[in-house]
């Protein structure tokens, strides 16, 4: 016999009657159940951006670094964890949903913003470490639900006008935005006014650029700075809205 | 072939959410995977925590899998992954007790007094399992899961030049061996009935 055929004998002999103990396909179904429970926990950390690019029609004016997407994704200290590109793209969102809100009826805006959030819902949930949303940890009905509000979402936004993509000032970050305040606040505030609010917002860049050199920082840090952050919001409020500004407080 | 189709199938269903159509993925190619990295690791408990760790790693990256290709051999890759990984485990654990080299060499010198007995087919697997480990694993791969030499390289991530020279190198090795145990059995066997040494 040559050999290569002894050895292919030899080894289907040896490996004869090796067999996983049955409860092993158990214990492997079980850890898959955990380990999906475990990652939806984690994902519901991050915000579904990519659904802003999909399903939202272009927008009309856009005024800065507004809260409207944070009714339907969650808090803008969310974003501030994020990187720049999902910054950018969480604004693109905002821009579009106040052209939405501009350009369509009460009632149309709230169910535009009901699927939405159903969406976002569906995308927190299911989303991978890269904000990708990954099908393979979702069941039947989930997907199916998906598809349909895909399709809502699109006759909902259709009819909305799609200004001219050069009209539509190019996103910014927090940082950016905030640091356009002061330049703009010298302008609009009075001296003394100025004076508090540039103050508060210089805290408030501070601890952007916390975020920014340290986007893994402990839990205690982080509720810190975020608690800190959300008190310079408020602060700040009566100066945005003297500035045409409607800056929802973060969560 | 219609296997291969069911297995497509399945593996739609599971990225559609159906949990019970990835333990029947598991049904269908558990056993040959978990023989392969038995033979490759030499015990039971590690090549069952080897499995367990591979279909839950298959499972959590089924969507990237490309399903115009075959899937056991993707499988088997993630396998031989996840084999290097307890291998690297137990060789640290060796030697952090400080037995590494005894136990080579005990090994070794084990197999060299016992191959002049060692003729018959289980001799042989003996002296496969032997082999350095990439030399064993291609001979896994080809003789008993049958792969042709493109979906090694594939699994392996090495080039095919290689894999062509390492199935050469393995079977002049197992070649060489047996040469060897059968000439010092006759010796043996010669110098058991009387016979002179020459």
């Amino acid at each position: 016999m040559k050999l290569e055929n002894e050895i292919r004998y030899s080894l289907q002999k040896k490996v004869q009657g090796w067999e996983l103990p049955i409860s092993a396909r158990h214990e492997l179904m079980q850890r898959i159940d955990r380990d999906r429970l475990k990652s939806r926990r984690t994902r519901t950390k991050l915000i579904p951006i990519c659904i802003a690019a999909a399903l939202i029609v272009p927008t009309g004016a856009f005024a800065g670094y507004h809260y409207l997407a944070d009714s339907i994704y969650g808090s803008s200290s969310t974003v501030m964890n994020l990187k720049k590109d999902h910054l950018e793209q969480y604004e693109h969102m905002e821009a579009k949903l106040q052209a939405a809100k501009a350009q369509l009826s009460e009632a149309e805006y709230d169910h535009l913003s009901k699927l939405l959030s159903e969406a976002a819902e569906i995308y927190t949930t299911n989303m991978d470490a890269s904000g990708q949303l990954d099908t393979a940890s979702m069941n039947k009905e989930e997907l199916n639900r998906l598809t349909e509000l895909e399709q809502e979402l699109r006759k909902a936004s259709a009819g909305i006008n799609a200004p001219d993509k050069s009209d539509i000032p190019q996103p910014t970050d927090y940082k950016t935005f905030l640091k356009n305040l002061l330049e703009e606040g010298k302008k609009s505030l009075s001296p003394e006014k100025y004076t508090t609010f540039s103050r508060l917002v210089e805290e408030s860049i501070v601890i952007v650029e916390k975020y920014e050199k340290d986007q893994e920082m402990s839990p205690a840090q982080d509720s810190e700075n975020l608690a800190r952050l959300t008190e310079l919001n408020k602060q700040l409020q009566s100066y945005f809205e003297e500035m045409g500004y409607v800056v929802k407080e973060a969560k | 072939m219609k296997r291969n189709t069911d297995l497509d199938g399945l593996i739609a269903r599971t990225l559609n959410g159906e949990t019970m159509a990835y333990a029947e993925v598991y049904e269908q190619t558990s056993d040959s995977l978990y023989q392969t990295i038995r033979f490759l690791v030499g015990n039971a408990e590690d090549a069952q925590d080897i499995v367990q760790e591979t279909y839950l790693e298959a499972h959590r990256y089924l969507h990237r899998f490309d399903r115009s290709r075959p899937f056991r051999p993707w499988l088997m890759g993630i396998a031989l992954r996840q084999t290097k990984a307890c291998r690297k485990r137990r060789w640290l654990q060796l030697r952090k007790i400080g037995k590494a080299a005894q136990y080579g060499r005990a090994q070794e010198e084990d197999f060299s007094g016992q191959i002049a007995d060692r003729l018959d087919y289980n001799g042989l697997a003996e002296q496969i399992e032997r082999l350095p480990y990439k030399l064993k694993q291609i001979i896994v791969l080809r003789y008993l899961n049958d792969y042709s030499q493109e979906e090694m390289a594939e699994t392996l991530n090495i080039p095919l030049g290689t894999v062509k020279s390492r199935i050469h190198t393995a079977l002049e090795r197992l070649r060489q061996e047996a040469d060897g145990a059968s000439a010092k059995s006759s010796v043996k066997r010669e110098f058991e009935m009387g016979g002179k040494r020459s």
